[in-house]
């Protein structure tokens, strides 16, 4: 199920994997959630029968009494199965985790992760032994890595010199990523949650390399532009 | 000519920090220049027996600074060198001993009586580094042509550049001629291509260096060896004189056949 279904003109019904995500936006005045929620479950009861349902709270500020009228009006009554909470609003976590609720933490994260994704962090200088760079989203290094220092990227990561230290793309991430070094000479590199461990006798080492996720492993490739 | 305090570093322990402020300040020293070495290993002072000046120690810096006596008091002159002095170090006593804060005001004290400020620094990276680095302009990073040494050097360069210390210049010590022309030792070239800082020395692996050390003579008071002239044309350079870098000559063979090719200047 791909398509998003509008209810009420507020609250969205959305497919995702096996289960069903019901978003309720945060600006919906609590009565008025209440008549859509009621709306939606009439409208579409059938469509609950045997689906896990995910509730997407927003940003929504929620308290113990919401929590007991959201099972009273919704789910007790529609008999509906709900697989775990989503929320934006920290409050709110911990309001739904102390109550018991199973609530998932993917949301926030991704929504945050989409937003800086596009960024690129530049870096106009060697990176030295003990430093460590961390960046959610791609990163450039105009300069060397040297042996001890540490990259750590949610995206790719691009060396325009020699390759020494450690580094890691794609962490916490995933999707593909890859590494590129103008002479690599790493003995370790992360991708994912793949990790490799290199000699010195590597055909290329030293050379223009770009590393590429494979299966169950990594692939270098002498890059020859 | 400003005072300069400059503080001599390393990272790791062993490759040379001692034997090059005792060095460096003794050839300052001969050129004319009031210099006071510090001893900023607190714990654990060496920098007194390389000068040779252990049997003189009285106070140390912390004495000072805990107002036991006078800066005066505890400088220690030598008596080879008017223009000479040493600042030792407690022995008995910890790094946790003196502040950063403490070291900053100090080095403003001696830099009203003198023209260089030459810190020992400990090995490490943590308050023993951080008090000996607080109080200086700039600084020189003494490594080795081993990785560890290079790497620990690499390390230390990042911490003084954010710190603010300004130049950094490089010493490479115990440089073997023969190693690295049969590729067993990083050349300089390979360690400057690392570390990316102006390079002030480059001083050969020479005895001469321990026996002047067990002596508590530092080289450059006269000894005419390699590593005496490497560290005479440091201080030179510290001092703005263009010293150009000496050729580093391959140990000689001591064999038979390398003596008759000496006899008959084969």
């Amino acid at each position: 199920m791909n398509q998003d279904l509008q209810v009420g003109n507020d609250i969205v019904l959305k497919g995702c994997a096996n289960k069903l995500k019901i978003i309720i936006p945060d600006n919906i005045p609590e009565d008025k959630m209440w008549n859509n929620l009621e709306k939606m479950a009439q409208g579409t009861s059938n469509l609950f029968k045997g689906v896990e349902l995910i509730i997407d709270l927003q940003g929504r500020k929620v308290t113990g009494n919401f929590m007991v009228k959201f099972l009273e009006k919704f789910v007790i009554v529609h008999g509906v199965r709900i697989s775990s909470w989503d929320t934006l609003n920290e409050t709110s976590r911990e309001t739904l985790i102390s109550l018991g609720f199973n609530v998932s933490y993917k949301n926030t994260k991704q929504s945050s992760r989409r937003r800086k994704k596009s960024e690129t962090l530049v870096i106009h200088s060697s990176i030295r032994s003990g430093q460590r760079i961390e960046h959610d989203g791609d990163i450039l290094i105009i300069g060397q890595v040297n042996d001890g220092a540490e990259i750590v990227a949610e995206g790719n990561i691009s060396v325009m010199g020699k390759l020494k230290g450690l580094v890691h793309a794609g962490y916490n991430s995933e999707e593909d990523r890859a590494i590129i070094a103008l002479s690599f000479e790493a003995k370790q590199v992360r991708l994912g949650t793949k990790v490799s461990t290199i000699t010195e006798d590597a055909d290329f080492w030293g050379k223009h390399v770009i590393v590429l996720p494979e299966k169950d492993s990594l692939l270098f490739k002498e890059l020859k532009v | 000519m400003d005072s300069r305090v400059i503080v001599i570093t390393s990272g790791k322990g062993g490759v040379g920090k001692t034997t090059s402020t005792a060095n460096l300040s003794v050839a300052l020293a001969k050129a004319g220049f009031r210099v006071v070495a510090i001893d900023a290993d607190i714990g654990l002072r060496n920098l007194d027996l390389i000068m040779g000046l252990e049997n003189r120690v009285v106070y140390n810096f912390i004495d000072v600074l805990e107002n036991n006596c006078r800066l005066q008091q505890a400088l220690v002159r030598d008596k080879r060198i008017d223009n000479l002095f040493l600042l030792p170090a407690a022995q008995t006593r910890t790094k946790d001993a003196v502040s950063p804060d403490q070291m900053a005001s100090l080095c403003s004290e001696l830099r009203k009586d003198f023209d260089f400020v030459l810190l020992d620094c400990p090995a490490g990276i943590e308050g023993g580094f951080r008090n000996a680095v607080t109080g200086a302009d700039e600084a020189l990073v003494v490594t080795t042509p081993e990785v560890s040494a290079v790497r620990d050097a690499d390390r230390i360069i990042g911490m003084l550049e954010s710190m603010g210390k300004s130049p950094i210049h490089l010493i490479v010590n115990r440089v073997r001629p023969n190693m690295v022309k049969e590729g067993d030792m990083l050349g300089v070239d390979d360690v400057l291509d690392v570390l990316a800082v102006k390079l002030i020395g480059v001083v050969p692996d020479d005895d001469s260096v321990i026996k002047s050390a067990n002596n508590g003579e530092p080289l450059t008071f006269n000894a005419a060896s390699p590593a005496s002239k490497a560290f005479a044309n440091i201080a030179n350079r510290l001092t703005g004189v263009d010293v150009p870098f000496m050729e580093l000559e391959e140990n000689k063979q001591s064999g038979f056949f390398e003596g008759l090719k000496r006899i008959f200047r084969i």
